[in-house]
């Protein structure tokens, strides 16, 4: 199973990982652009390396405080 | 359906919504042209849990879940089926033994995607933070 991830974030207790076959700054540059076309553009963006005690914490703060989210890269890419 | 399983580059990503925003990452693949899988996982205690998996790529998509109600588990598919599946698992008698965490985890290990490893947690350079709060804009 999932390594130091406790399910248990908020109300619905799913845990949701979603995985975009593309460069993570490819990932920045679009995403943001989409965001501002919604016009989202008081989004803050801070720079850090994570671990899972880190996403962790993200995924246990109510949305309704303030609204998160994190894409990196991670360690383990499968090369096929 | 065969699906690309180079991944070259990969990128996380994950949000405290409850929903994990998932218009946002359609609106994103279709916009952009990229290939998005979502694995959506309960805990096995949750009162109603559900399982669902998700990929969108520019030929194909495609939805499994299984979730419980308040009496009785559902179960929905829809598109054409990955390589990657073992669709033996939909004829199953009980429905929580069509998807669930065991069968999604064994999905995105051939796609490339072990999340059970320690490593898939850890980035590889520096990761992105964004946060807004609400009402402010």
């Amino acid at each position: 199973m999932i390594p130091n991830i406790k399910f248990n974030s908020q109300d619905n207790a799913a845990l949701i990982i979603s995985c975009i076959s593309a460069e993570i700054n490819a990932v920045e540059k679009e995403l943001m652009e989409l965001l501002v076309s919604f016009g989202d553009e008081w989004l803050k963006k801070k720079y850090r390396l994570v671990n899972s005690k880190q996403i962790e914490n993200i995924l246990n703060e109510p949305d309704f405080r303030s609204m998160k989210f994190l894409i990196w890269k991670p360690q383990n890419i499968t090369m096929n | 359906m065969e699906t690309s399983k180079h991944h070259n580059e990969l990128t996380v990503f994950i949000n405290n919504f409850s929903d994990g925003w998932v218009t946002l990452l359609n609106n994103y693949s279709i916009e952009y042209d990229r290939e998005i899988t979502m694995a959506t996982l309960s805990d096995q205690s949750t009162v109603y849990p559900i399982y669902r998996f998700y990929h969108r790529d520019k030929f194909n998509e495609r939805f499994i879940q299984t979730l419980k109600e308040v009496n009785s588990w559902e179960f929905y598919q829809r598109g054409q089926p990955l390589s990657i599946e073992d669709e033996s698992n939909y004829n199953k008698r009980r429905i929580v033994d069509r998807l669930n965490n065991s069968i999604i985890e064994n999905y995105m290990q051939k796609l490339g995607f072990d999340y059970t490893k320690k490593e898939f947690w850890l980035s590889k350079g520096e990761a992105i933070e964004y946060t807004f709060v609400l009402g402010v804009s």
